[in-house]
């Protein structure tokens, strides 16, 4: 794994235009009315690629979407985070990204970040960038949650035998090279350690790249529970049994 | 033969056998899959022979080292259900599985535009996408 230097230098103005015309950002949301339109309008700033997968929303998530989003896919059954981040990953693929960047929908992602993220791989030293929050920050992450996180980072250091900081970031970079090989086939909260493991089989290069999460109300009120961590792990393991 | 069956015997070796009856017509016309009717079909006729042999099982109880026949017919039966549930949640991981190419598939045919297309919203500042 490299060192990522110099994140100052590449700030939102100084990434070229002509990369973030390259750049899809996958935004999958479900249920996330209230916070959608702060997060698209903050993204498509910046991004015009927004892609938001509506992950068969009960809400007014899909209105929400075709009002801010660039373009809005829609899930007609809810199948998971896992699931809706690969539906953008295609469609982005297909629409001919260069750079696909995955971006959760609850607010607990900043804009400011990605460039950080999509700087190793437009030098060429990796495929995936992965952010994490404990290279950088979190701002008022509960202790309970910090823990699950954390026992989240042991279950990935035994069972995929890769050493993270931070091995359930949603906020991610890939180029398409990478977007191309990696399938997630776990379509709920365990893609994201079978990220890693595809990232260990393909052999592709990456780095994990500080980044910044904030935990708000309502964003804790939607995350995961540590029982739900429970489930993930049994998900995870099946997967990895049987597929 | 059939002097010496009680109707317990007849009543549940009667029921047990048309199952498996049901299970190698079903296989025999991909009702169901192949491995499930061999599987099913084998538990069936053991339990057939168990209910038509009682003795039987106490024999294969202490070969096995357990003791008594209801007890080696007891873990074989929580050991099925096992088996059962297993294969069930394997039947649905599947379903699951097809259920999500299909949804993947209908939503990226279905892309649809969002309102601020084509604009590039850098170049604007006085755009305010979110309304
Ligand atoms: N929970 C959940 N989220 C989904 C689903 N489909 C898409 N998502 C989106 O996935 C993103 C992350 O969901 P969270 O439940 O907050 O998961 P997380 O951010 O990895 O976990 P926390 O650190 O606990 O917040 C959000 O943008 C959701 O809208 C789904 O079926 N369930
Ligand atoms: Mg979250």
């Amino acid at each position: 794994m490299k060192q990522v230097d110099a994140i100052e230098e590449n700030s939102l103005g100084a990434l070229p235009t002509e990369v973030k015309a390259r750049t899809f950002v996958v935004i999958p949301a479900y249920n996330e009315g209230p916070a959608l339109a702060e997060v698209v309008a903050e993204v498509r700033r910046h991004f015009d690629h927004v892609v938001v997968v509506d992950d068969g929303s009960r809400d007014n998530t899909h209105a929400v979407a075709l009002d801010c989003a660039r373009y809005v896919l829609k899930h007609l059954i809810n199948r998971g985070q896992g699931a809706a981040i690969q539906t953008g990953i295609e469609f982005a693929l297909i629409r001919g990204a260069d750079f696909v960047v995955t971006f959760d929908a609850d607010g607990q992602h900043r804009v400011e970040d990605i460039p950080a993220l999509l700087a190793p791989i437009l030098n060429g030293d990796v495929d995936i960038a992965l952010g994490s929050r404990f290279l950088g920050s979190a701002t008022d992450l509960p202790a309970t949650r910090r823990l699950v996180l954390k026992a989240g980072v042991w279950f990935t250091r035994i069972f995929n035998g890769v050493r993270l900081t931070d091995a359930h970031n949603g906020l991610r970079a890939f180029s398409r090279k990478a977007a191309q090989r990696i399938h997630i086939r776990q379509d709920r909260m365990a893609h994201a350690s079978e990220i890693i493991d595809l990232i260990r089989e393909t052999e592709l290069p990456f780095v994990e790249v500080p980044v910044t999460i904030r935990y708000t109300e309502y964003s804790l009120a939607k995350g995961q529970s540590a029982r739900g961590a429970l489930r993930i792990a049994f998900h995870y393991l099946v997967g990895k049994m049987v597929d | 033969m059939l002097n010496g069956l009680n109707t317990f015997q007849i009543v549940v070796g009667g029921v047990v056998a048309a199952f498996v009856l049901l299970l190698v017509l079903g296989s025999i016309r991909n009702l169901i899959s192949k491995r499930d009717g061999v599987i099913w079909s084998l538990v069936g006729l053991a339990t057939l022979i168990a209910i038509l042999q009682p003795g039987i099982t106490t024999k294969a109880a202490s070969a096995l080292g357990i003791g008594r026949g209801a007890d080696l017919v007891f873990y074989v039966a929580i050991l099925l259900m096992f088996l059962g549930f297993w294969m069930t949640y394997m039947r649905l991981r599947h379903l699951r599985k097809e259920m999500t190419s299909l949804v993947r598939h209908i939503a990226i045919l279905q892309a649809e535009e969002g309102v601020g297309k084509g604009k590039n919203v850098e170049t604007s500042k006085s755009q305010n996408v979110g309304t």
